[in-house]
């Protein structure tokens, strides 16, 4: 009999838990039992927050602001957490981060927010070109606009976070800059000096290969590496191509016109079957270039601005022994600057916006701006210009002396969208799987796709 | 004949010995890794380090915030194996005895969602529309609903396999359907259910999709993505991620070897006729 | 025996309904959007009808090469993993010394998530640092190196001797408690009749294990079919598209916001499963007679 109600009281659980799930009841957790909606998001804001209105006065002391990130989107010597663990101490404000493996964020931010539950702040690409597109925060996000911090960022980031006229999120880190690094001992030993051009280029790689050196360190199995070239010297094709961007933008030209883009991809696969790459480039992980650097089995690597001085945090014997030149594909003499990085915003959602608003702002203080950057050894530079970069003297000199221009990413429409697939034709290619021109072809082809999803006029 | 089975015997535990090294051997190269120092873990291999170095575990268990995940993760499988096993086996039962066209027609309906997939989209507007969501009472039950077509299958095949003249018997001796399961039929289940709690168990303690999607706070998160986090921190550091790996496998394969038993001492035979 | 208060219906409501609102509905749902033009930017949807099934099959697209791994992902390992986990099963329940460390190990790696597996696995078999080519050396085998994951010949064999590696377990324990349930008395009268091991084995084991040996294959053919973890933490369908399986497509076409095209294979992907599945129960069903 005592196994009969047992079983009569299991069957009933699984019932009488949706039951009163569902009245919100479980646990005095915060509870958002709004019904389907999910084009108004905003009405469903007020509907919730209205729910709640009961139980603010309990929580009003304690507040819990959520922040949602991918692992990328914080830097990983864990400053944004410390600063906010400060932030509680003086506020009592509590930051709850949930960090999401990259490669699933950008997946679960989308659906979390169709269902009208983002968390209060959540972090995501800044975008100088389809930040609407990509995340609508006219509907999604709150307006940061009149906020104090907006005219202390760099004016030229600000287009990254904003949609139309009004700006959506703060952002922290400056521009992003790949160029290749050397190590220096190398280079002077085998009488070799910074290549400014694909022969030189070519004539160094070779050299150091028989001097038993595997010249480049490439990293194709992460996915987001092999593909920087082609898209960082858009800058280039830019300066080559008077109003390329414009031209790429309103479908007028397409990827496949620029020659240089071709000639890019072609000179990869050259390099790949010259053996610069080495053995183990389809295997090696980007993380794997501080220890194969540092020990001086490879001559080079592309890195992003920063990687020197991390580096030298891990090696302290590198200090010094690091030098920098340009990516010389295609000829090509140009910094390919990038103003889009990460970017925090809040949710439309929020019943905390205020709350939220307050901790950017404490963010946006000059001595917290300067202890985030002390904080995090790979980030060297900030886009607020009061705060000073603190990268050397020789980096200075080597951007006035030469030219530099947005990345393609930054400034060409379905671009970005497709960075990864990209990366994938390109491993084909490595593989023998794929030509440099079908490679073009395949990149051209999907951002066309990508166009007309996005239902463009320019494209029907 | 003797010395004949003395070889055979011999070879068998060569072979299971063989097998069972070929297996365990990226076990123990995380084991013997996460002794090392950060500088001896780039490679990963069976050099042993110079100096084993049980640091790395202090330094584990304090930056990694396992303890949290591990009560998380332990108490969504565990709750939602129970509940799946319960339904699965109530209607297996029925679904296996019963031969009205309607039973059939559910039996088919549950064994279809072997097959169908899981829309992220749509299943997120459920849940909020039936405010389990960020609830772990939701995560549980969600587990358990994902787990429901397996199981019920799995059980299903086992139930047909106990001889009806059981059933027969108990009704005659005055059992109602109640009685019948829980008296006749359940005690039978044994080694059916040891299975499902293992494997339930195991697969929703590895999961880590369905909290991300599902669950927001971090109090609420699993184990799994606790290493997948500290992970991303330390690439540069195989020996703590090592270390890691062996605090979060090491729980569930004692559940496991203790779970054992269960399914091994073989209470199935005689009551069972094929 | 009246039949209906023996086997009450009620009895099954507590998985029907667990499977019908938290699985069977939203995946309709998803289902019905592979008619649609339904994506990420947009917010109104349009019914298309079967123009998305139409671009699947056009034949100028990656979508008939994403289909024929699968397939031969399933064929393979299904096979492969059947037999090891019978293989291991016989042997672990024969009398051999510490047979319940060697079932434990063999299930070991069930118990690591797909994540550490990802993790260990790309460590171990890259080709300069990992553990297998090191090993490969150590014992004069150099000519055997290669670059497992990397390598378009090999990636697609080594994600399969993974996903063996980590799958066999799963399938010997089912076989265990299996053969475990067959009566002893079979096996002595075989005995008796002077059966070997080969004679036991097809004549009781075989016929006895016969809807374990169909669970077993039902299962892992619908994992075959929906493979995803074990190519996305390994190669994410790399080198190139060389491993992609409909999965790992249905899951970059829904982050890239396409999700009617992601419903679209997924919806082709269950509409497989299904067919294989019934197609399995049903002969196995028309054997059992016995």
């Amino acid at each position: 009999m005592r196994r009969k109600t047992a079983l009569v009281l299991t069957t009933l659980l699984i019932g009488i838990a949706c039951a009163s799930a569902g009245c919100g009841a479980s646990g005095g957790e915060k509870e958002a039992a709004g019904a389907d909606s999910a084009g108004t998001k905003n009405a469903e804001a007020e509907d919730t927050a209205a729910q709640d209105t009961g139980e603010e006065d309990t929580k009003k002391k304690n507040i819990t602001l959520t922040f949602g990130s991918h692992q990328s989107g914080l830097p990983s010597s864990g400053i944004v957490q410390q600063i906010a663990e400060e932030y509680e101490e003086k506020t009592g404000v509590r930051i709850d981060f949930q960090i999401t493996p990259d490669a699933q964020w950008k997946d679960v931010l989308t659906t979390k927010i169709s269902a009208g539950e983002a968390p209060d702040i959540f972090c995501s690409d800044s975008d100088p070109v389809a930040l609407e597109d990509q995340l609508k925060p006219t509907l999604n996000c709150i307006p940061l606009t009149d906020e104090e911090w907006v005219s202390r960022i760099d004016p030229s980031v600000i287009p990254a976070v904003s949609v139309g006229e009004d700006v959506y999120a703060i952002t922290f880190p400056g521009y992003k800059i790949y160029w290749y690094y050397y190590n220096k001992e190398i280079f002077e030993n085998l009488g070799l000096t910074a290549p400014t051009n694909y022969e030189e280029f070519k004539h160094v790689c070779q050299t150091i290969k028989d001097a038993g050196i595997i010249p480049i360190y490439e990293a194709v199995q992460d996915g987001w590496h092999q593909q920087l070239p082609f898209y960082e010297l858009g800058g280039y094709y830019n300066q080559l191509h008077e109003g390329l961007y414009d031209k790429l933008n309103n479908n007028e030209m397409k990827l496949t016109d620029i020659p240089e883009a071709l000639t890019v991809l072609q000179q990869l696969k050259e390099f790949q079957q010259s053996g610069f790459y080495g053995e183990d480039f389809m295997s090696n992980s980007t993380s794997g270039d501080y220890k194969a650097i540092a020990d001086g089995t490879y001559a080079m690597t592309l890195e992003g601005f920063g990687w020197e001085q991390s580096l030298a945090e891990q090696y302290p014997e590198m200090e010094g022994k690091i030098g920098i030149f340009t990516m010389p594909w295609a000829d090509a003499q140009c910094i390919g600057t990038n103003p889009a990085s990460n970017a925090y915003f809040i949710s439309a959602t929020s019943e905390y916006a205020e709350e939220a608003k307050e901790f950017f702002r404490y963010l946006a203080t000059p001595e917290v701006l300067q202890q985030r950057l002390e904080g995090d050894p790979e980030c060297i530079a900030l886009c607020w210009p009061e705060i000073a970069p603190q990268y050397p003297q020789s980096y200075v000199d080597y951007l006035d002396s030469i030219s530099s221009g947005t990345v393609m990413q930054a400034a060409v429409k379905y671009v970005g969208a497709n960075w990864m697939d990209t990366g994938k034709d390109i491993a084909a290619m490595f593989a023998d799987a794929m030509t440099p021109e079908e490679v073009l072809q395949s990149i051209s082809d999907r951002r066309d796709e990508q166009a007309l999803l996005m239902g463009d006029e320019n494209w029907k | 004949m003797r010395k004949k089975r003395f070889f055979k015997r011999l070879f068998q535990n060569l072979v299971a010995w063989l097998l069972s090294i070929v297996i365990i051997v990226p076990f123990l190269i995380v084991l013997v890794n996460s002794f090392k120092s950060q500088g001896e873990a780039y490679l990963m291999d069976f050099t042993l380090p110079e100096k084993f170095l049980i640091e790395n575990y202090q330094t584990v268990i304090e930056r990694g915030h396992l303890l949290k995940g591990f009560v998380n993760s332990f108490s969504y499988a565990f709750f939602s194996t129970i509940l799946v096993i319960i339904a699965a086996f109530l209607a297996a039962f029925v679904a296996a005895r019963a031969k009205r066209r309607s039973v059939q027609i559910i039996y088919y309906f549950l064994i279809a969602g072997i097959a169908l997939p899981v829309n992220n989209i749509t299943l997120m507007r459920v849940m909020s529309f039936l405010g389990l969501l960020n609830t772990r009472i939701g995560i549980i039950i969600l587990y358990a609903a994902m787990a429901v077509p397996i199981s019920f299958f799995i059980s299903h095949g086992f139930v047909t396999g106990i001889p009806r003249e059981l059933d027969e018997a108990a009704v005659i001796d005055g059992c109602g359907p109640w009685g019948l399961f829980s008296r006749v039929i359940c005690p039978l289940m044994k080694p059916v259910a040891a299975t499902l709690f293992v494997l339930n168990f195991m697969g929703t303690w590895n999961d880590f999709t369905m909290a991300i999607y599902y669950l927001n706070g971090s109090d609420k998160m699993p184990v799994t993505l606790a290493v997948y986090n500290f992970f991303g921190q330390y690439t540069q550091s195989w020996n703590l991620v090592c270390a890691d790996i062996i605090l979060t496998v090491l729980p569930v394969l004692v559940v496991y070897v203790l779970g054992q038993k269960y399914i091994v001492s073989g209470m199935t035979s005689g009551a069972v006729k094929g | 025996m009246n039949e209906k208060k023996i086997y009450p219906w009620y009895f099954m409501t507590g998985a029907v309904l667990l499977f019908l609102m938290l699985f069977l509905i939203p995946s309709m749902m998803g289902i019905f959007y592979s008619f649609t033009d339904w994506n990420r930017y947009d917010d109104n949807v349009n019914f298309v009808g079967l123009k998305n099934f139409q671009k699947v099959f056009s034949g100028n697209s990656n979508y008939l090469l994403f289909i024929k791994n699968t397939l031969a992902f399933t064929v393979i390992s299904t096979f492969v993993k059947t037999v090891l986990a019978l293989a291991l099963a016989i042997l672990f329940t024969e009398k051999i010394k510490l047979a319940n460390l060697h079932r434990a190990i063999a299930f070991a790696p069930q118990v690591m998530s797909m994540l550490v597996v990802g993790l260990v696995f790309k460590a171990m078999l890259h080709p300069s640092t990992g553990f297998l080519n090191i090993f490969l050396r150590a014992i004069g085998l150099e000519a055997l190196t290669r670059d497992w994951l990397g390598s378009i010949d090999t990636a697609f064999g080594t994600i399969i001797c993974v996903d063996v590696w980590k799958g066999v377990g799963y399938g010997m324990v089912i076989f265990i408690a299996g053969l475990q349930a067959i009566p002893k008395e079979y096996y002595e009268a075989a005995e008796i009749d002077g059966a070997g091991f080969w004679a036991k084995v097809g004549n009781v084991m075989i016929p006895f294990l016969l809807p374990t040996i169909t669970v077993n294959i039902v299962l892992s053919i619908s994992y075959g079919l929906r493979v995803f973890d074990i190519v996305y933490v390994l190669t994410n369908g790399g080198p190139g598209y060389a491993t992609d399986v409909m999965n790992t497509v249905v899951f970059s076409e829904f982050s890239s916001g396409n999700y009617a095209m992601g419903s679209t294979v997924a919806s082709l992907l269950a509409l497989l499963t299904l067919a294989v599945s019934i197609a399995i129960t049903r002969t196995a069903n028309r054997k059992e007679v016995y």
